[in-house]
Parts: structure tokens; sequence; C-alpha cells
């Protein structure tokens, strides 16, 4: 009869779309297993080349009858960031305007690939191919002239996936959420944050203690 | 079952019989130790070796003065290998302008003509030069130029058919192979094999076994250098065969390159370069090891050859050749050797006939047979006997006296597993412990290799040959031709465990003959008895049972089948299952297939028996036999799934004792 064994490993050449990888088994010294099954479970993130990773075969001769169940390297962390900027910011009317950030309150890939870097203040960096979600908040200063746009962009696919517009609120600042669904990313990318405002002169984002311009970015799949 | 001539079958039942066995032990297991070491002036830049027609060993080298295209070539006629200065002389045919990186080749050609080939200097390798020889190494003439080209050919092999081929490096990171041949006075334009281009390429290695080319090459392949084999129909037909040593991931520090093969004694033997850049023990290190095939596509696990225990570096390879009567592995610096093995060699073999007290010897399906030899030592004449070596060959025949004289039958070609003395006041005994050849799958695989859509008989090849077991049989039935989809074998799974749950996975079976030869079998192959016993059994007990399955439901991987005997489950008045889970086996004609031969198994459980008979040297494993017994009204065949012969000459016994199933 087939004997199952669970055994420790590397893991090289994870491929999202067939969800099979190369597996260096311990003691295999120079070969690898080729075209095993990783669990569903695992998220791409935490499966880069030498990956540290649990091989449960069902069979300890036939590789495809075996799937990769656990990722053991410690650093290993599911893609999420949140970024906000400190300090107001002065948008040009009837202008679409990248927001700037300046801070981060997490980003749980720091220790390996930060995905934000004042470097690259705009963006936030999509490395790992999944299915993401994202939200902003901006705050406009008072003035109730025009609309007040928020969107969400995907420089892969060059496109806004999404947008949250209304018409400005007399005699108060407007406050917009603007949140997506699910995304999928199918490969490297960057989000961004941009916001629109025609109210005829230009017009600050609003950033104090209490309320900063956010920007959070997940994978949730 | 064995062949017997008519006088010994009839031995074994004759009242009156006398046996007689022979025992032997033989030093002729292939063993290579250090021969000489010298010391060129130069360095070594590459090497190469041949034998010509009248058994000389022609050796040539590049000599390294600094620089790429700045080597010499020399060449060395080896004629007495005893006289030192022949191995420590060189003549220099080219002086400072030979492209280094191993563009040499030197091969035995039709006609008695030796090439040597060597890639030009100022050229960079892409002028490809040869020098001749029809006097067997005597005296050389050139050079002519073979290929003059704009891209580097650098590693060069001649397989001795008028042939060469050549790495062709034509852009970064862009190596294949060319092919040349010449036909008459003339060297054709190459020929670019058919399989594509890889990153790069460390050596390359020829053969022709009178009607194909075989290559191994050296190159980068995944990530990592590895060597492959190939066969090239010398027209247009260029096939990857197997891996020879398997390399994926360069992560722990091992390259394999500098491959070097000759065809000796049936054998393709293959030599390399294993290199380890130190990643684990922090000293880089080259060790030279060899792998043989029967075929060019399975390979042995490599056998170490030398240098042990340095940290030598080599940038040549190590060609095998077969000369003066000794197996060589030789470079300008190292040279090992093991001197050809003769059964008339009394320094390596004993008879040990005339001592032997009794043996045992019991085999078993599925299972190593083992053989146990006891020869009387009692003035100690028996206490170091030639030939008696660890993993030296015993070998036990067995037979009867008959009208002809003594006649022999061989039962066991065994590598000897270890031996001890049985001492007391007046007793003074060797024990020699054998097992059979089919013991080297108890051996592990050294790595992991892996495997997709190769049939069971080419994986089963794969496994006895890489165990060290070199000829296969195989029934010619449908499920030896299923192909698996995908196949590994762990490193450190033994190769009998690999074998057994691949051959498992169609419900077949084999057995490894005494000369060593695995041969599978099919539940499905039609039956024949093979021996009858008609009332002159010493002893048995045999009989009947309903505990066999009688249905077998096979699941695979998205398949299944079934198969059925209704006649045992009609006798019976009752169903019997049988499930058996399996993923290696992925269409309903393959789940079919295990269904039936798991069933046919399953009948073997109906009856079953043990027998004590006279010792019978014909009988192997899995032959079917009859018996007759008219006490009980018995007339069955029966199947041996175990047998067990002793005989000791004190008690005068020489028996066997069969297990038994249904058929």
């Amino acid at each position: 009869m087939p004997e199952l064994a669970l055994i420790p490993g590397t893991l090289y050449g994870f491929d999202p779309s067939t969800y099979t990888c190369s597996v260096q088994p311990d003691g295999a010294l120079t070969t690898f297993l080729k075209g095993v099954p990783v669990s569903r479970q695992l998220l791409p993130a935490v499966l880069p080349d030498g990956a540290r990773v649990s091989l449960l075969m069902f069979d300890q001769n036939n590789p495809q009858d075996a799937m990769v169940v656990g990722v053991t390297t410690t650093n290993l962390r599911t893609p999420s960031c949140r970024v906000y900027r400190g300090s107001s910011a002065s948008i040009p009317s009837a202008s679409q305007t990248v927001l700037s950030f300046t801070n981060v309150r997490h980003d749980t890939m720091s220790a390996i690939n930060p995905m934000w870097s004042a470097g690259n203040p705009t963006a936030v960096v999509i490395r790992t191919p999944g299915l993401y979600v994202a939200t902003a908040c901006v705050e406009f200063a008072p003035n109730g002239a025009g609309q007040r746009v928020v969107g969400l962009f995907d420089t892969l696919s060059n496109q806004f996936f999404a947008v949250e517009e209304r018409q400005a609120v007399n005699g108060d600042t407007t406050d917009i959420t603007c949140s997506s669904g699910a995304f999928y990313v199918p490969s490297s990318s960057t989000f961004q944050v941009y916001v629109y405002q025609n109210s005829g002169a230009a017009l600050n984002v609003n950033a104090d203690p209490a309320y900063t311009p956010e920007f959070a970015v997940a994978m949730i799949g | 079952m064995r062949t017997l001539s008519p006088t010994l079958a009839a031995a074994i039942t004759a009242n009156g019989r006398q046996p007689v066995a022979r025992l032997r032990v033989a030093d002729d297991k292939e063993h290579y130790a250090l021969y000489r070491q010298d010391t060129p002036a130069k360095g070594i830049d590459g090497c190469a070796a041949v034998v010509a027609a009248d058994g000389s060993l022609i050796r040539a080298a590049l000599f390294d003065n600094g620089g790429a295209g700045n080597a010499d070539l020399a060449v060395q006629r080896i004629t007495d290998p005893a006289q030192a200065a022949q191995w420590t002389a060189w003549t220099t045919l080219v002086s400072a302008g030979c492209q280094t990186s191993q563009p040499l080749a030197l091969s035995a050609n039709p006609g008695g003509i030796l090439r040597l080939f060597y890639g030009d200097g100022p050229s960079s390798g892409a002028t490809i030069k040869v020098y001749e020889s029809t006097n067997n190494g005597g005296s050389w003439s050139g050079p002519s130029t073979v290929f003059a080209g704009t891209h580097s050919l650098f590693y060069l092999a001649s397989a001795g058919n008028d042939d060469l081929f050549a790495c062709r490096n034509s852009a970064l990171g862009v190596w294949d192979v060319q092919f040349f041949k010449k036909a008459g006075a003339t060297w054709l334009a190459p020929a670019t094999w058919t399989l594509g281009t890889l990153s790069s390429m460390y050596g390359i290695a020829a053969a022709w076994n009178g009607s194909l080319y075989f290559l191994a090459v050296s190159a980068w392949y995944t990530s990592g250098i590895a060597i492959e084999a190939y066969q090239f129909d010398g027209a247009s037909a260029w096939i990857d065969l197997n891996f020879v040593v398997p390399l994926d991931g360069s992560n722990l520090g091992f390259q394999f390159r500098l491959p070097s093969v000759q065809l000796a004694d049936g054998l393709y033997r293959l030599t390399y370069v294993e290199h380890d850049d130190g990643s684990i023990d922090g000293t880089p290190a080259d060790l030279y090891r060899m792998t043989r095939s029967p075929d060019f596509i399975h390979w042995t696990s490599p056998l170490p050859v030398g240098p042990f225990g340095s940290s030598f570096i080599s940038a040549c390879a190590a060609p095998f050749a077969k000369a003066f009567g000794q197996y060589f592995v030789t470079t300008p610096v190292f040279t090992f050797s093991w001197p050809l093995y003769s059964a008339a060699d009394p320094g390596r073999n004993s008879d040990l006939s005339g001592r032997l007290l009794s043996y045992e010897r019991r085999e078993s399906l599925l299972g190593p047979g083992e053989y146990r030899a006891i020869v009387s030592n009692q003035a100690g004449e028996q206490s170091s006997p030639a030939g008696l070596t660890s993993n030296g060959t015993l070998l036990l025949d067995e037979g009867y006296v008959t009208a002809s004289g003594s006649e022999l039958v061989n039962v066991a070609t065994a590598d000897v597993d270890h031996w001890y003395f049985n001492r007391a006041p007046g007793e003074s005994e060797l024990v020699i412990v054998a097992r059979c050849q089919g013991s080297r799958l108890d051996s592990e695989a050294p790595t992991l290799l892996a495997y997709s859509n190769r049939t069971v008989l080419w994986l089963a090849t794969e496994i006895a040959v890489r165990a060290g077991l070199m000829q296969l049989f195989w029934p010619a039935t449908p499920a030896v031709g299923q192909t698996v989809a995908s196949f590994a074998v762990p490193a450190g799974q033994t190769w009998r465990q690999a074998l057994h749950r691949l051959i498992e996975a169609y419900g077949l079976e084999y057995v490894i003959r005494a000369d060593g030869s695995l041969v599978l079998h099919d539940p499905s192959e039609a039956t024949t008895s093979v021996w009858t016993w008609d009332g002159e059994i010493e002893a048995g007990q045999y009989g009947q049972a309903g505990t066999a399955a009688n249905h077998v439901r096979v699941f695979g991987r998205n398949a299944q089948g079934e198969a059925w005997d209704y006649a045992a489950v009609g006798a019976l008045s009752r169903e019997r299952c049988m499930h058996v889970i399996d993923r290696l086996v992925t269409s309903n004609a393959q789940a079919s297939l295990r269904a039936a031969n798991e069933l046919l198994l399953e009948r073997r459980k109906a009856r079953g028996g043990q027998l004590h008979v006279p010792l019978n040297p014909g009988l192997e494993l899995l032959d079917v036999v009859t018996l007759v017994d008219d006490a009980t009204g018995t007339n069955q065949t029966f199947r041996c799934h175990a047998l067990a012969g002793v005989m000791d000459a004190l008690q005068g016994s020489f028996d066997m004792t069969l297990e038994l199933t249904g058929v």
C-alpha cells in the first residue's frame, strides 16, 4: 500500500496559476519533487522561493499525490499595510491628484520587502499575486462648491477599482471613505489613492492628530 | 525453473541418489585503487585516452601555459604499464597554441586510424583541428582542419566512427551540440542537434554501438549542472533518453561535469567529475565517479573512484580505458585501476567444496535470498581463503551424481555479506553468509529521483539498474506497458521499496534469479507445472481455505475498476470484498488490470501448504509444481512462494522445504 509521509522541505517555483510548486525534501541532496500541489489555504505571500514547508505525501512515490500543507519559515506573513499622511496636502481644483503618504501604521512585509517606503510615497506595492481589498479615508477642508472624489487606482491594470464621489458639504468638511471589494492582482503592481475636487480653487486634504488621510491594503486570498 | 539435464532430473527422484555440492568464493567485483600518481610539470587543462588496435594505451593531454588559447597538446603511448617512464613522458604536438577548457577528443576509428581532435588556440576554439595516427600512436601526422567556424567549440567527443561531437557556444547563454562526420577524405558540414539550446555546457562524451550514437552532456539543466544521456541516429533523430546524474538545484553546491564514456565488456562506463563547492563542509573538492549502463538509458548509482580525502580540484576529465588486462580511470596526475577478474586466478578464487560441512539457502518472494555455508577450518587452512572479500561472490552449485558424472546447477551467485569463525576446543569452522544479488535492492537511493510518464517496464528497469542489477526479463502483458504519470524514489528509500510500490500498482511480482537477473512476473501469465511429486514427498501439509477475496474494487485517480470471481462467490455463498485505493492508477483500464491481477493473487490464498522433499536444484520461486497424493486424493498444482534448502554432510541431509500457495 502507498506509504503516507509528512516530511520537511524547501519550496521553489510556486506557480499561482496551477497552485503547484517544486519541493526539495530534506535529504534529497540535489533534486526536487516537481508539480507538487499546494494547499489553497496557503496564500502566495507565504510561498516564496526558499520557504520552509511541511509536505504531506499521501504516497511517498507519487509527487502528484502530495500537498504542501504548512509553512514553517517564521517571517512569512500575508501582505497587509496601512499608511497615513501626517500633514495637510493642497489639492488643485479640477485636477486628478495622487495623494502621497508619510508614515506607516503597519506593514506586515516590513521585515522582508516593505509594501510602502518614503522613497515612493504615493504607492503601496503589491508583489504577491492574489485577492486584495483597499480602503482610503480622506477629509477635504470646508468648502461647499463642487464635487469631491476619492479613487483607488491599480497601476498594473491602469484602472480605478473603487471610486467614491459626492457633492461637497456646505459649511463643514467633506469626509469620504472609499472601499474596494475583492480585487484580483495577477502580478506585481502598485495601488494609489487619487483625489479630486472642483471647488474652483486649491483645497486642502486635512491632517490633524484626530483625522489623517489613511490608506489600507490587505491581501485576502 | 532452471534447466536440468534429463539425467539430473532423473537423479533427483531416484532411489539411492548421491548429492553433490560445490562452494566457491570469488573476488570478482569491480573496485578501483590508486595505480599511480604523477606530477606533470604543467597544469592540466584536459585529457583523453583510447586503446589502440595493438592494445597500447594512448593518452593525450592539454598542458596549461596560462591564457585561454595557449595550451600545449601532448600525447603518449603506453605499451608496458610497468614502465613508469611511459606514463610520464609526453610528446608535444602543439606548443602553446591550443584552446583550453577540455576541447580535446581521442578515438580509434575504422581502418585503425587514431584521431586526436583539439581546439585551435588563436581562433578561440572556433577552429577544430585533428592529428591522425595509423600506427597505433607510434607517430602522428597533421594537423588538418576539421572545421573552421565563427563560434567557439568548447568540449569535444568522438565515438570512434569517423565522427566528432562538439559543444558550441554561439552567444552568451546559448549552447548546443554540433555533429561532424567524415565521408571519404572530407569532413562534412556540421549538423546541429534538434534539442534546442542550453544556457551553458560543461563537457560531452560520445559512444557508438554499431548503429547509434550515444551522448552524455554536462550542462546547466533547470538550475544546476547535471549530466543527461542522449541518442542520435547519425542523421536527424536526437532523443533525450534520461538523466545520468540529476540535479535540479545547486543550493547544496554540487556540480557534475566533464563526462567521458567507453563501451567495455557489454557496459557503458561513464566517468565524470563530481564537484563539491564546499557549501556544506567548507572544503571544495572534486571526486571522480563512475556509473555504468547496459543501454545508455538506465545508469547505476555511481561508484566513487577517487581521489579520496583530499581537496583536489580537477580541470580535466578522467577517461576510462580497458588495457593490459585492467580497467583504468586515468588522468596525467591520477591513474586508478582494477585488474580484470579471472576465474582461473588462484589469488582471487577459492573452491571450498572439499571442506564444506553444511549450508542453508533460504529464498522468499519479494525479499533477499540468504545463503549460509559452514566450512571446516580444522587446521586453519581456511582462515583467509583467496577470494573471500566483503561484497565478493559466493557461488553455490547443487546437483547429484548421475551416469554422466557429477552434474551441478548454480543455485546462487550471491554477494558475500559477512563471515565469521566458530571456535571451541576441537572445533574450528568458517561460516560465510551471503545474500542474493537482489539484496542490492536493499541499498538506499542516494538522492531523490523523479520521473514523469514512464512505463512500468521502464521504471522497473531504472530501479533495477540504479541498484546494480543489469539484466531484466519481463512478460509481454498489458500491465508491464502501462504508463505511470508520476513516480519518485525518495532519497533514503530502498530500491526494493520503490520497486515494490511500482509493481504493486499493477499487481505484478518479481523474482531474482541466481545469476542476478530480475524477472518481472504478471499473475495473468499462463502457468505450467514444472515438477511433479507423485508419492515421494518426505512430509507435507497442504489444504484449502476460503478466506480469499472474490470481489476486488480498485479506486485510482479519477478511475475505478473491479473484478469478480463469480464461481468463488457461488461456492462460498458469500461476497468477500477487497478495496484497493491507489492513485498511481490513473485510468479505468489500469484499474481493471490491477483488479484482475489482485484477484489472481487473492486466489492463491485458496490453497497452500508446506512440502519437505529431496533437494531439487532446478526449482525457483514462483515455479508451479504438482502434488499427487493418492492417500488423500490430492492431485493439485501449487506455486512456490518460499524455498529453503539444507545440506548437512555429517547428518546426511540434503533436503528442501517449499512454502506453497495456490496457483
